[in-house]
């Protein structure tokens, strides 16, 4: 097991984010998180890659337990992430930008820039290593975090979300660059997603999360047709319709 | 020569001298969005530093700038590790005290120490040296200030841009949380940004004492002008500070010469005020 | 509590206990305001080490200086009033007009001084003279030159020592004397090479009111035009553009009115840039400060300064030289302007008191108004102390005082610099070098 979450605890407050959830990854594998608005999902990122500490839970990613460690130490580790909204590096070029995740796991700059510029030739943005990132279009800008995340050379990846706010033409194009990361590179995803058209088809296995518990877990398949899926879903769009 | 461009190269050396003081404090603003109120003393602990050199050790304050530099480097760090650190978790108005709680601890800590005197350099390679230029005397002392600065710029812009921590620094700067999580320590990009801030300083002090007298209140003398041209350059901008700098010293000695030396700080002012109205960040500032 | 302070306490108290039968007569208390803590608390100190010199020569007997024709040291007390010793009551000001004046009336109201003296920086000297005008208390001052307080009309207020303007005279007296060839060792030298003035001013109260005192009245009295009034700010970071101004206005003399600070920058940059003025004066501040001798060492020489006291004028005055002795038996260094200046001042009450016969105030108004101390009992070059109005709507303003003007000389042998008296040139201890010989 690649990563192994377990029974993850973490409150706002009075609010439960995670009730104990737990979430492993098998080497190579694409998971799907999803679930409704306030299920959990990016709190759950956000413990595993050190943003948050748990109040209880263990996280064992390679046989290490990196349970609170910091951001930084558990990228070099080889956990990798995006964000629901993009964090651009402006006033670093996109070049700069990937060159960043890559001295994650190099001290030399040279090094950093040869692994930067495969990273963009590997996501198509080599053409745009020069530009900042600020001035181009929200595709290239993921496009970039993905670079990025992928420079620090992880073995797991974890998508917040990626697919907001791009077209079906971009979308359809992501899935594509992930699939292909995920072939020659043989990196495990964990997609967190709304867009069902997006995460279906890319996931091996889905983790269905609600109100801070995991309500459901299988193929793509198995989970579409859990009533208790369908539930958290409909309650959503039934809150969503009042 | 013309007395336009005389007047103008003299405010393109003291021009340079105020980028290198405005150098340290644009670094740490640049990686922490912070402004360190003590820096005005960091440098006068500098000048301390190469003036007691010359004064005890070997009777030149350029051998002081090593020295200087140094002793700045660890002061700014150790005042990010022992004070920043901690309140950094507190609000923005405690960030600002401290610094300023600093700066007075640093003042009348020297003032303690060393007395109120005033200190001047007992002699030194280019001490009171004049280069003449066909007709155009300068000041020895001020040139290698300003050929200081203009290395100093060179070696930090090199730095941020060829190196990993230089990487890691801008990084942090730009965004800091995603700095994170790419694997950058940013809790260490501080302590650097802080030595940087701190090392530099120091030099400049040590540069400063080549010309000018040290006392405990001379941080007072330069933090405006100081303060002043990081502003105008943009926050956190090293190119910006540089050319702000220039600007600073050009604008200040043509109005000394054309209207008068008193309108010098108001006429620097309304530059600054014109070049904010029309760009918010200053002349060379991100967002 | 150690101790050794046990012992000292007991000490002390023995000893007030054994004083008390042989005071026959109760001490008269005179309120010392000062500055005693604060930034000005070091110059503070050093007036209060003056007061006390004083006070010690008058309370006690010194055959030494009572031989060389100095009354006050034979008394030991004021005789007329039966050997009573004079007590200074020391309050501190803090450097605040008001709490100079909450002082003064405390020093009145609570501890019965017969009168008052001090305060030193003449904003606050102001609202004390306020106090002791309508609380009819005298106020002798001997250490505050704004010219305002003696054109006041306070009918109890009395200033031995010379004011600002007073001051300016006396470079005006100095330049008209080398014209006229009476500075000693100098030929007399044509007007027409030290007729252009440039005065360069920090553009605050103190620089500005003697700036343009000499720009708009003593200039043109006496004959002499300015070229250039340049003023600037004080503490600025470059002085180079001023400089560069003052070099380009091809003036003869150049007249400082300066902290020490931008006295440093200004010394230096006009070295680097080889200016040859025939003249450089200060208006003391900066130009007496002991750390812009260090600083600009053997290239002071022939730079002049005012100040109000210069104790090298012990080699031609006896009475100044054994008064500078005792102190420096006492503090181990010469007496200073600020220590000098408040010695007048006891030595001013001490005869006050002794002429009145009484602590009555209007018997000590009466006796300060129609007061004179010979010029002989001073440690100045001045003919004596008598109030009076020195120019038009002046009143009680000691009619003699002048300041000196010194001038470093830098000794190659010794490699030392010293101030030299040149002005009053009957006072003078060295021959005056003229013109500016330029920098080393």
């Amino acid at each position: 097991m690649l990563l192994e979450a377990k029974r993850i605890v973490k409150r706002f407050g009075g609010l439960v984010a995670n009730d104990g959830v737990d979430l492993s990854v098998d080497e190579g594998e694409i998971i799907g998180l999803i679930g409704p608005n306030g299920a959990g999902k990016t709190t759950l990122f956000n413990c595993i890659t050190g943003f948050l500490r748990p109040e209880a839970g263990t996280i064992v990613f390679d046989g290490t337990d990196i349970t609170g460690w910091p951001p930084h130490r558990v990228t070099r580790r080889g956990i990798a992430r995006t964000f629901q909204l993009v964090r651009n590096m402006d006033g670093l070029t996109i070049e700069e930008n990937v060159m960043i995740g890559a001295l994650a796991r190099t001290n030399h700059p040279d090094e950093a820039r040869r692994v930067a510029r495969s990273v963009l030739e590997l996501v198509g943005l080599d053409r745009a290593a020069h530009r900042y990132p600020g001035e181009m279009p929200l595709a290239v800008q993921k496009q970039m975090e993905l670079a990025r995340a992928l420079a620090t050379r992880p073995r797991l990846v974890m998508l917040d979300e990626v697919a907001s706010g791009l077209s079906p033409e971009e979308m359809e194009e992501f899935a594509e660059l992930v699939r292909r990361i995920h072939q020659e590179r043989r990196v495990a995803f964990v997609v967190i997603e709304h867009v069902m058209e997006f995460v279906l088809p890319l996931s091996h296995r889905v983790l269905v999360l609600s109100g801070g518990k995991p309500i459901a877990e299988g193929t793509p398949e198995e989970v579409t047709r859990n009533p208790a899926v369908i539930e958290a879903y409909l309650g959503e769009s039934h809150a969503a319709s009042r | 020569m013309s007395v336009f461009l005389e007047v103008s190269i003299q405010g393109v050396l003291m021009g340079l001298t105020y980028a290198l003081l405005a150098l340290g404090l644009t670094v740490i603003f640049g990686v922490m969005d912070m402004v360190n109120f003590a820096h005005g003393e960091f440098l006068m602990i500098g000048m301390y530093a190469a003036y007691l050199t010359a004064a005890h050790v070997f009777p030149d304050p350029l051998v002081g700038v090593p020295v200087a530099g140094l002793i700045g480097l660890v002061l700014g760090a150790l005042s990010y590790r022992l004070l920043v650190r901690r309140l950094l978790q507190g609000p923005t108005i405690a960030q600002i005290f401290g610094t300023f709680g600093l700066m007075l601890f640093l003042r009348y800590g020297a003032l303690a120490v060393f007395g109120p005197n005033l200190r001047s350099a007992p002699g030194g390679l280019v001490v009171g040296q004049r280069l003449v230029l066909g007709g155009l005397v300068l000041d020895g002392a001020k040139v290698t200030a300003a050929a200081g600065s203009a290395l100093l710029f060179a070696l930090i812009y090199w730095f941020l841009q060829r190196t990993r921590v230089g990487l890691g620094l801008r990084a942090t700067a730009a965004h800091r949380e995603a700095a994170r999580y790419m694997g950058v320590d940013t809790d260490a990009m501080n302590s650097i940004g802080w030595a940087i801030g701190g090392a530099t300083a120091g030099m400049a002090g040590a540069l400063l004492v080549n010309f000018y007298y040290v006392s405990p209140t001379v941080g007072m003398v330069f933090a405006m002008i100081t303060f002043t041209t990081v502003a105008l350059g943009g926050f956190g901008s090293v190119p910006g500070a540089f050319v702000a700098g220039i600007i600073v010293g050009v604008v200040e000695a043509v109005t000394a010469q054309y209207f008068s030396p008193q309108l010098k700080l108001a006429v620097i002012y309304l530059v600054f005020f014109l070049v904010v109205l029309l760009r918010p960040h200053g002349l060379l500032g991100a967002r | 509590m150690n101790r050794g302070r046990w012992a000292v306490l007991s000490l002390i108290v023995l000893a007030a206990l054994a004083a008390v039968p042989a005071a026959a007569q109760p001490a008269v208390r005179i309120g010392v305001i000062l500055p005693l803590s604060g930034p000005l608390a070091p110059t503070g100190q050093e007036l209060r080490r003056g007061y006390e010199l004083m006070v010690d020569i008058v309370n006690n007997v010194h055959p030494e200086l009572a031989a060389l024709g100095l009354e006050v040291a034979g008394w030991e007390g004021i005789p007329s009033l039966g050997g009573a010793k004079i007590e200074l009551v020391f309050a501190d000001s803090r450097g605040d007009p008001a709490i100079g004046a909450d002082m003064a009336r405390r020093l009145i109201m609570e501890e019965n001084v017969v009168g008052l003296t001090g305060a030193y920086q003449s904003g606050v000297t102001q609202t004390v003279a306020t106090v002791a005008e309508r609380m009819g208390v005298p106020l002798v001052n001997s250490d505050s030159s704004s010219p305002t307080l003696t054109m006041l009309g306070y009918q109890w207020f009395w200033r031995v020592t010379p004011h600002d303007r007073i001051f300016d005279d006396d470079l005006f007296n100095l330049l008209d004397g080398l014209v006229a060839g009476q500075a000693p060792g100098v030929g007399p030298v044509p007007k027409e090479s030290l007729s252009r003035l440039a005065i360069v001013a920090e553009n605050t109260e103190f620089g500005v009111a003697s700036g343009d005192d000499i720009r708009n009245r003593l200039a043109p009295e006496r004959g002499y035009d300015v070229v250039d009034y340049i003023q600037y700010t004080s503490n600025s970071p470059d002085l180079t553009s001023e400089t560069t101004r003052l070099v380009n206005s091809g003036a003869d003399a150049y007249l400082f009115v300066s902290y020490v600070s931008d006295a440093i920058l200004f010394m230096r940059t006009l070295k680097l840039l080889g200016a040859s003025p025939t003249l450089i004066w200060g208006q003391d501040a900066g130009f007496t400060n002991p750390d812009f001798v260090d600083a600009i060492g053997p290239d002071l020489h022939g730079v002049l300064t005012r100040s109000l006291f210069i104790s090298k004028i012990g080699q031609v005055k006896p009475i100044a030289a054994a008064i500078n002795e005792l102190y420096r038996e006492r503090h181990g260094k010469d007496l200073s302007e600020e220590s000098a200046r408040e010695t007048l001042g006891v030595q001013v009450w001490a005869h006050a008191l002794q002429r009145a016969g009484s602590t009555d105030p209007a018997a000590l108004k009466e006796a300060l108004d129609n007061l004179y101390i010979p010029g002989e009992q001073l440690i100045t070059p001045w003919e004596g102390v008598q109030f009076g109005a020195g120019r038009p709507g002046e009143m009680n303003q000691n009619i003699h005082a002048t300041g000196m003007i010194g001038q470093y000389q830098y000794n190659p042998d010794t490699g030392e610099v010293q101030l030299e008296i040149v002005y009053p040139f009957d006072f003078a201890t060295a021959d005056m070098v003229h013109p500016f010989p330029g920098w080393n």
